[in-house]
């Protein structure tokens, strides 16, 4: 029997300096530890992660493991974790979905570049991470996310006028296509998109959510800034083709979230290249890497970047997110679970570091 | 004063509005000058950029009836950028970005100097 007995000081010492690189925090700021139980130099310890499906989890818990194993007179260190996810600070003033933890806006300057596609993969991969997940259609003119989800069954209206939105693989989804027959068109002035927005807000019945992924038309118009005043976004995530053109529409999609301080998580390169499934040869069809860069010009971090293929285009047009591909060797799925952890993580650090809500006291 | 958000909203007397700012300094504006630098729409004229502006200031803009006895009512975070202020005459279109408020603080400290 050794001489040495370990305190929970000592412990929250010796791990405060860790650093968890995903956020280049150490983890007494981070404040990680959870549940530290000494029994006879048998330590106990809880890590609490702030997001899901985070790629340093691993190196974190070991890098305590490893800390706490080292003080005199610990024996054992038997460490779980759980994910506790964290919630923007101004989520619980915003009246219309109070119990919404994080509102993720999905937007691009140009069409075509694959908002929607990325908010459908987007939402399942957070999903399969374990979160609770909506994703709200909010492209009036061109909704597609019931047919990205392969979600055709309706939402119901209850008697007291609410929607509740159906539940598609595990993800509850609200889209103006559920409201308008199929060949039918929204042709509507700006007050109407106005109130699209706060029932699609409101009157749904979302629940508790950690993440409602919002999937924006193209542009900077009355939707975006609907959207802007009537909640506090956590953030925003914008999506471009690699070539000049995009990338300067882009830009401008950047500037009206900037406009709006609404924080911008960083920049998604769709359709970044395309390799031959005959002969194997890869073709930057848009160009490469010019996300990247316009990302790192900004300022704003790189999330990743997603392969044109045929073969999210089929799964797409099946209703099966390609981010659910169970098998390892679908790079797709993991370009797509990538950009999800990576989202988490941005999401984490920001609400780590924006301030609450203004406090209103007026009679 | 810029890059500075506020974080609370009171009032110190019924025509009197304290707004403190994120580096804890505090501006108080009256009512009046509130109401009567409303930037929306309908106050300014459409297309017209607002410029802060004393109550008994002639401009182009519409007169508002009765100012001196115009209290702030209420009001709402608008997003993450803006406040919006209802007042006691009825009006509550005015969304006031963080931005313009910056604009207004600095205007009623030079007149002040």
């Amino acid at each position: 029997m050794s001489n040495f007995r370990v305190t929970k000081d000592e412990i929250f010492k010796a791990v405060a300096p860790l650093r968890d690189p995903q956020y280049g925090k150490d983890l007494g700021q981070l404040k990680y530890l959870q549940n530290v139980c000494i029994q006879n130099g048998n330590v106990d310890l809880t890590i609490v992660f702030p997001a899901p499906g985070s790629e340093t989890k691993e190196e974190v818990i070991n890098q305590v493991r490893k800390v706490v194993g080292a003080l005199p007179g610990v024996k054992e260190v038997n460490i779980s974790s759980r994910i506790d996810i964290s919630s923007s600070p101004s989520a619980s003033t915003s009246s219309l979905i109070p119990k919404v933890k994080n509102v993720i806006a999905i937007a691009s300057g140009k069409g075509g570049v694959g908002k929607s596609t990325v908010a459908a993969n987007l939402a399942t991969a957070m999903h399969a991470f374990g979160a609770k997940v909506g994703l709200m259609d909010a492209d009036v003119y061109g909704p597609s996310i019931p047919k990205l989800m392969g979600a055709t069954k309706p939402p119901e209206i209850t008697k007291e006028h609410k929607i509740i939105p159906p539940v598609m693989r595990g993800i509850k989804l609200i889209s103006m296509a559920y409201f308008l027959p199929k060949d039918d068109a929204v042709i509507w002035r700006g007050p109407m998109l106005h109130k699209m927005i706060q029932d699609f807000l409101g009157v749904a019945e979302w629940g508790s959510l950690d993440y409602l992924v919002i999937d924006l038309p193209p542009g900077t118009g009355d939707i975006q800034l609907s959207l802007c005043q009537t909640v506090p976004l956590t953030g925003a995530v914008v999506v471009s083709t690699p070539q000049d053109l995009a990338l300067e529409v882009a830009s401008k999609a950047i500037a009206m979230f900037r406009k709006l301080k609404t924080p911008v998580l960083g920049i998604v390169e769709n359709m970044s290249h395309f390799t031959c499934p005959h002969c194997g040869q890869r073709d930057d069809i848009f160009g490469h890497g010019g996300a990247i860069q316009a990302s790192s010009q900004l300022g704003y971090p790189f999330l990743g970047e997603i392969p044109l293929s045929s073969v999210i285009r089929e799964r797409s047009d099946r209703g099966e997110p390609i981010s659910l591909d169970k098998s390892s060797e679908s790079e797709y799925a993991r370009a797509f679970q990538k950009i999800a952890s990576n989202v988490a993580g941005e999401i984490a650090q920001i609400n780590m570091t924006t301030a609450s809500n203004i406090s209103i006291e007026i009679e | 004063m810029t890059h500075l958000v506020p974080q609370r909203i009171h009032q110190v007397s019924p025509s009197e509005t304290v707004i403190t700012w994120s580096d804890s300094s505090e501006t108080t504006f009256t009512s009046t000058f509130l109401r009567n630098n409303c930037p929306c729409a309908t106050c300014t004229g459409h297309g017209v950029k607002p410029t802060p502006r004393f109550p008994e200031e002639h401009n182009t803009s519409l007169p508002v009836i009765g100012q001196e006895f115009v209290r702030v009512t209420g009001a709402q975070q608008v997003g993450h950028y803006a406040i919006q202020f209802k007042f006691s005459d009825g009006h509550e279109s005015g969304i006031y970005p963080y931005t313009y408020l910056w604009d207004l603080v600095e205007f009623s400290n030079d007149s002040q100097e």
